[in-house]
């Protein structure tokens, strides 16, 4: 058996390669201490049968400029090549190198050259080449790197078989050596030596044919001060449109599934395990696959926009505003996502490189309008407006979305004071030429994604379901033998979460809410638009019809009283509780995602004790002020 | 577009920052290299440059170690 790396720089066809050699079935890994993801898989076997059925492990290392690395990215395929922690040791390395870019990437092949590992390059986008018409002549390349070159084509995979054959050659060599940090002088002379070398070997360039013209007519409008923003909030609109309501119908799907599967097992399966099963853990499971889709369509959307090129344009045009709360343009999309669920959107931070910025992105996603809050502020503005004021309804909602950036702005300059971290953000970033997206990679690549989602994720908030069901479910009182069973609102009512809202009642209090509300506010904790259902459970409203129930409810609200007569929902109330749905992190599938990503629930529940405290504060702070007024 | 050849590459007074010297030569960038600046976007702060086949943006810190004529 033996191990290969493929190494080379962010977009040399290196992840192209990969699949060919590995297909489909690869293993996706991260890093120990770090949250960078890599891939491992087996050499194919119609490819194995070349050289024996011999087998061969391929590591796809990360992107990288340096093996002097400047990235958790680039610290990655670092060790992998100098420490090999996580990989078995390494037979050789096949450096990929970019013909339309070669001057830069023969440097990275340099330095492997220089580590004294057994090494295979292989000249990528020949299709590109031969499109503009230039020539590749190896001689001189053979001279300077050895005799294992290979041209190969990502499009129709000419060359695989080549480098395949190149493979079980002769064992690791003994003594690798550490790429030293090189100096000015040093550097300057490598670049020198690959200009040279990359002049010699791709001769005879037509710059009008080739695919760097395509791309520089394309930057003129695509990256256009004016044109290009309004083509990039067009594009966003489209994605963010695509993950609101494109998942909508496979959501519904999933849920009528689950509901289904609830009744068939609550129905069949008698007593309390029946509940358990049915309402507990179907429902639980539920809860984790109900993400799925949104997962996936971002992941698809995400990778589309990078395999063009166009993802690097997106980071350079809204690096300025971005700049200004201490994140880079690649946050963009994640956090536009946020406005749609944050599951998702957390995902997507891993492709922020900066350490900083991606824990700053993770941070202040749950502050953005995900959908989940929209039933909630759908009932309080019916609450306050009903149906007479439209236009103030649609005031106060956009006042929802515009103060949910505002505090995601506030919190983000408050939360890059304390990551350790004194690197300035820094942009410089490549924008590759535009290509033609490889749409079953992706397809195959968002799957894995939503795959991930569930094995990794999916546990952690498969449990913190269960608990919320438990808590909201239990202890049940004896159902004397004749007596009709308990109802839902009767359960809830003597339930432990019920308990803990009475008993935490004066917490609720200064909110200017009674203990029905703060069991509300707890039971929002398994999802934000459970608060509705919750606040109808409390409320005994037990119409089917969703107008009638939200009527009923919204008259149960207006009558509602504290024992001394006074109203509970009031302007002020109805105001504290819009604050603390702005600001607290209620979500506990959102805290699951935070500990996988994060790598560690230190971070996660910090963050969900420092937003709830300051939620309620902010929430008591603003009922104290308008109530002041007699609101 | 602006085409300068660059003179050299280091950091403006006061600030601090080797590694970012060291990746714009990473990327290919020395002195003698003929660059041209292709756009200025993202409200001004961001600079595309190119050279040879390669295409970078920058921000105003990045830009301001590149010094020409």
């Amino acid at each position: 058996m033996s191990t290969w790396a493929l190494v080379g720089s962010p977009n040399s066809g290196k992840t192209t390669l990969y699949n060919w050699l590995t297909g489909s079935k690869s293993k996706t890994v991260n890093y120990p201490g770090s949250t960078v993801e890599y891939n491992v898989g087996k050499l194919r076997a119609h490819l194995a049968e070349r050289i024996n059925d011999q087998e061969i492990t391929i590591v796809d290392t990360p992107g990288v400029y340096s093996l002097t690395p400047q990235s958790e990215d680039e610290q990655v395929t670092h060790d992998v090549l100098y420490t090999q922690h996580n990989v078995d040791s390494l037979n050789g390395v096949i450096v990929v190198l970019d013909a339309t870019q070669l001057s830069r990437h023969l440097m990275i092949a340099k330095q492997i050259v220089d580590s004294n590992y057994q090494t295979i390059f292989v000249v990528t986008m020949l299709d590109l080449i031969e499109k503009e018409g230039s020539q590749i002549q190896l001689e001189e390349l053979k001279n300077e790197l050895g005799p294992n070159i290979v041209l190969f084509d990502g499009i129709l995979g000419r060359g695989l078989n080549e480098i395949v054959d190149l493979l079980p050659v002769t064992p690791a060599n003994d003594e690798i050596f550490h790429h030293e940090n090189w100096d000015i002088e040093k550097h300057t002379q490598v670049i020198q030596w690959a200009e040279n070398l990359a002049a010699k070997t791709i001769v005879n360039r037509n710059e009008q044919k080739s695919a760097a013209h395509f791309t520089n007519q394309a930057d003129k409008v695509l990256t256009h001060p004016i044109l290009g923003l309004v083509i990039f909030f067009s594009i966003m609109t489209l994605l963010f449109a695509s993950i609101y309501w494109a998942a909508t119908p496979l959501m519904d799907l999933i849920d009528g599934l689950f509901s289904s599967a609830v009744a068939v097992a609550t129905e069949n399966i008698p007593g309390l395990f029946g509940e358990f099963v049915g309402n507990g853990f179907i429902a639980a499971i539920g809860g984790v696959v109900i993400f799925v889709p949104q997962i996936f369509i971002l992941f698809l959307g995400i990778g589309i926009l990078e395999s063009t090129g166009y993802l690097a344009r997106v980071a350079a045009l809204i690096d300025k505003p971005l700049s200004m709360v201490g994140l880079g343009g690649r946050s963009f999309v994640p956090l536009l996502s946020g406005f749609a669920c944050s599951i998702p959107a957390i995902m997507a931070t891993r492709n922020i490189t900066s350490k900083k910025e991606r824990l700053i992105a993770q941070s202040i996603i749950p502050f953005m309008t995900c959908s989940a809050r929209l039933p909630v502020y759908a009932l309080l503005i019916a609450f306050l407006f009903g149906d007479e004021n439209p236009l103030l309804a649609g005031l106060v909602m956009a006042l929802m979305y515009f103060g949910a950036i505002v505090v995601g702005a506030i919190a983000a300059n408050i939360i890059s004071v304390f990551v350790n971290d004194t690197t300035k953000s820094r942009l410089i970033m490549e924008l590759p030429l535009y290509r033609r997206p490889r749409f079953g990679y992706i397809f195959m690549q968002s799957l894995s994604k939503a795959k991930s989602f569930v094995v990794k994720a999916g546990p952690i908030i498969f449990g913190l379901a269960l608990i919320l069901w438990f808590a909201t479910n239990f202890p049940r009182p004896e159902v004397v033998e004749g007596q009709e069973p308990l109802s839902a609102v009767e359960i809830a009512k003597d339930s432990y979460a019920s308990e803990v809202g009475q008993a935490v009642e004066p917490i609720f209090r200064p909110m200017g809410v009674d203990w029905r509300v703060g069991f509300g506010l707890i039971s929002a904790f398994a999802a934000r638009e459970v608060f509705v259902s919750s606040l109808a459970l409390m409320f005994n409203i037990t119409d089917e019809d969703e107008d009638a129930a939200q009527q009923g409810l919204l008259a149960a609200m207006k009558k509602a009283t504290f024992e001394n007569g006074e109203p509970i929902f009031t302007v002020a109330s109805v105001a504290g509780i819009f604050i603390f749905f702005m600001i607290a992190l209620q979500c506990t599938s959102t805290v699951g995602i935070l500990k996988r990503e994060m790598g560690s629930w230190k971070p996660a529940l910090m963050q969900l004790f420092f937003s709830n405290l300051v939620a309620y504060c902010l929430a008591v702070t603003v009922v104290f002020v308008l109530k002041s007024f007699g609101l | 577009m602006k085409k300068f050849i660059l003179e050299k590459i280091e950091v403006p007074k006061g600030a601090a920052n080797a590694d970012l010297i060291k990746r714009l030569y990473d990327l290919g960038l020395h002195p003698g290299l003929e660059v041209e600046i292709v756009s200025k976007i993202s409200f001004n702060s961001v600079t595309v440059i190119q050279y040879g086949s390669t295409r970078l943006a920058l921000n105003e810190e990045e830009f301001a170690c590149l010094h020409g004529r």
